[in-house]
């Protein structure tokens, strides 16, 4: 049996003092490191790659995005190494992929569809074809450049071929735990693939990297960044969605629980 | 796992398979290049491989005692 909150304090059908705990938890887990870089220097925190994903499955896109905001920005506030873009960052590595793990539900395929290919053309043209190199922006090595974003052209595909109409099904309440640990597989591939074009993008933008860079960039991404960051979220993912249907906790409507 | 009452061991299974998905992973992470190990530094890597040890300590005893 399910428990639903009595008093309808909700945003977007989640609970504000789920919103709000998700945002505490992604701030405070800012400080606590999970995936290293690959050549050293930093990291992804476990604040990233737990619990922000966690508010999109969870609360939905857009009750997730307010908490990964909240989590960005306290979280900017009290990491700010994890954060060195400031409240860019609060959006690119706190709301942003709260949005793109919700995004990946299938209710939500008319708005992730669009909105993924618009990230992708501004990936392949901006800023390394328009402004270029009058912008001050070294030319981008065709067809390197545009092949290196390979891993959200794989997503996407997978997205469109099995994410919306088979992934559902996979990770519901009624799947076998197989199922279930691929669907989920399937699903945080799509969002990180998804996520990672603008978490990217605008980094390299502000910081005026060198297209070649960019490219090696995106060539380590298979292993570097999206490798780990899946095999975690789902494992948690996985242990979280099941812990809470067998629990009988409140299911917020815009999530997939 | 599919039945019984919730109780403090049933949270322990799943809060165990947690700590075991954080710990490996950011053990694995932390020694994965030179440069990474210098960034994590000796609390990074033990500290990770220790709470991936007790995640799996936590998840058996979860297991066992709600059998």
């Amino acid at each position: 049996m399910q428990t639903v909150p009595k008093r309808r304090a909700v945003i977007f059908g989640a609970p504000i003092a789920w919103i709000a705990a998700f945002g505490a938890l992604i701030g405070v887990f800012s400080l606590v490191p999970m995936i290293f870089y690959i050549f050293g220097g930093g990291f992804i925190s476990a604040g990233m790659v737990i619990f922000a994903p966690l508010a999109g499955i969870i609360l939905g896109p857009w009750a997730g995005f307010i908490a990964g905001l909240i989590g960005g920005i306290i979280g900017m506030f009290i990491s700010p190494a994890s954060y060195p873009l400031g409240i860019i960052d609060a959006f690119l590595s706190g709301a942003f992929i709260s949005l793109f793990w919700g995004l990946i539900n299938k209710k939500y395929a008319k708005f992730l569809i669009p909105w993924w290919l618009l990230w992708m053309v501004i990936c392949i043209v901006w800023p390394y074809h328009y402004p270029g190199p009058a912008g001050g922006y070294s030319p981008a090595p065709e067809p390197y450049y545009t092949l290196s974003w390979a891993w959200t052209y794989v997503g996407f595909v997978l997205y469109l071929i099995v994410g919306i109409k088979f992934v559902p099904k996979w990770i519901s309440e009624e799947a076998s735990s197989k199922q279930k640990f691929i669907g989920l597989l399937i699903y945080n591939f799509a969002a990180n693939t998804s996520w990672m074009l603008p978490w990217k993008i605008i980094y390299f933008a502000l910081l005026k990297y060198p297209a070649e860079v960019v490219a090696a960039d995106n060539i380590i991404s298979w292993w570097a960044y999206t490798l780990p960051m899946v095999v975690a979220t789902t494992i948690i993912a996985y242990a979280v969605l099941e812990a809470m249907r067998k629990s009988g906790m409140y299911r917020p409507p815009g999530g997939v629980v | 796992m599919s039945e019984g009452k919730i109780d403090i061991w049933f949270w322990a299974f799943w809060v165990g398979l947690i700590l075991i998905a954080y710990g490996f992973v950011t053990f694995a992470t932390a020694i994965w290049s030179p440069e990474a190990a210098e960034t994590a530094g000796q609390l990074g890597i033990y500290g990770s491989l220790t709470v991936g040890i007790i995640g799996i300590i936590v998840t058996i005893l979860g297991y066992v005692k709600r059998r």
